[in-house]
């Protein structure tokens, strides 16, 4: 399936901008990933020290093997399912809709829309001394739509990004007050 | 006498893997699903492959010599 069919092109319609958080959102769980790959290590070091006779064991050294084998294929589908729910939170913005696609895990998916001419205001939020260093930030949309706020968060560029979606919102109004 | 050999871990082992392909390809439909299959998605779908069939062969590779019918347990009931 593409991306067209899954957010239901209209023939009129074009994608203009495709946005996912920054990648340095990612980072603390990347760090977080690394220190639990290491964790095996230190602990077969403090099983040999404090039980040397566990690696000659016939028994016990496959089951523990069996185990640190479970533990690290574990942690490599929790980092690979982590990735995917930031690759997966995405906002579309076209030249008729903004829609927001978020992944909530792996069995759960959230997406709202709006029109952009029921675009009524938005806010971007720099917050921290990261965010400002890589200028990256949220997103705070107000609408007249059903969903009344929309609230992306962790974007590069907010304020580039906000302006964007208002010239195109602006756009849009003015085309939707000359068809009626 | 009841006795539990070795490879009753190597079933839960088996029954593990089965449970991650699942989520695994649960991973890959919502990829499809959302027509999200560009270079930053397979990259990661390659590493994660790649690094569990290293896994999976170290682990092989350190296992192969292992009597796996050998008992673990052995839970003998005393006759009265």
């Amino acid at each position: 399936m593409r991306l067209s069919e899954c957010i239901h092109q209209k023939s009129y319609e074009r994608v203009t901008r495709l946005v996912r958080r920054h990648f340095i959102t990612l980072v603390p769980a990347l760090v977080v990933f690394a220190l639990l790959l290491t964790l095996p290590v230190g602990a077969a070091w403090l099983l040999r020290t404090v039980f040397p006779s566990l690696e000659t064991s016939a028994t016990l050294l496959p089951i523990i093997v069996l185990f640190g084998s479970g533990y690290y294929i574990a942690v490599l589908l929790f980092f690979y399912s982590y990735f995917l729910d930031f690759y997966l939170d995405l906002l579309v913005i076209t030249n008729d809709r903004l829609i927001d696609m978020e992944q909530v895990g792996i069995f759960a998916r959230h997406t709202a829309e709006v029109d952009l001419y029921k675009i009524q205001d938005i806010t971007s939020e720099v917050k921290g001394v990261f965010a400002s260093l890589f200028n990256y930030g949220d997103l705070l949309i107000q609408t007249a739509g059903a969903v009344e706020r929309f609230v992306v968060e962790g974007v590069p560029r907010p304020d580039t990004l906000r302006q964007e979606i208002l010239d195109l919102a602006t756009g849009d109004r003015a085309y939707h007050q000359k068809t009626t | 006498m009841i006795i539990v050999p070795l490879y009753a871990f190597l079933i839960i082992y088996g029954v593990f893997l089965l449970a991650c392909a699942g989520f695994f390809v649960v991973n890959v439909g919502n990829l499809v699903r959302t027509g999200t299959f560009t270079f930053a998605s397979l990259l990661a779908t390659f590493l994660f492959l790649s690094c569990t069939a290293i896994v999976v062969w170290g682990t092989w590779h350190t296992l192969q010599a292992v009597d796996w019918a050998q008992p673990i347990f052995n839970f003998t009931y005393a006759s009265v």
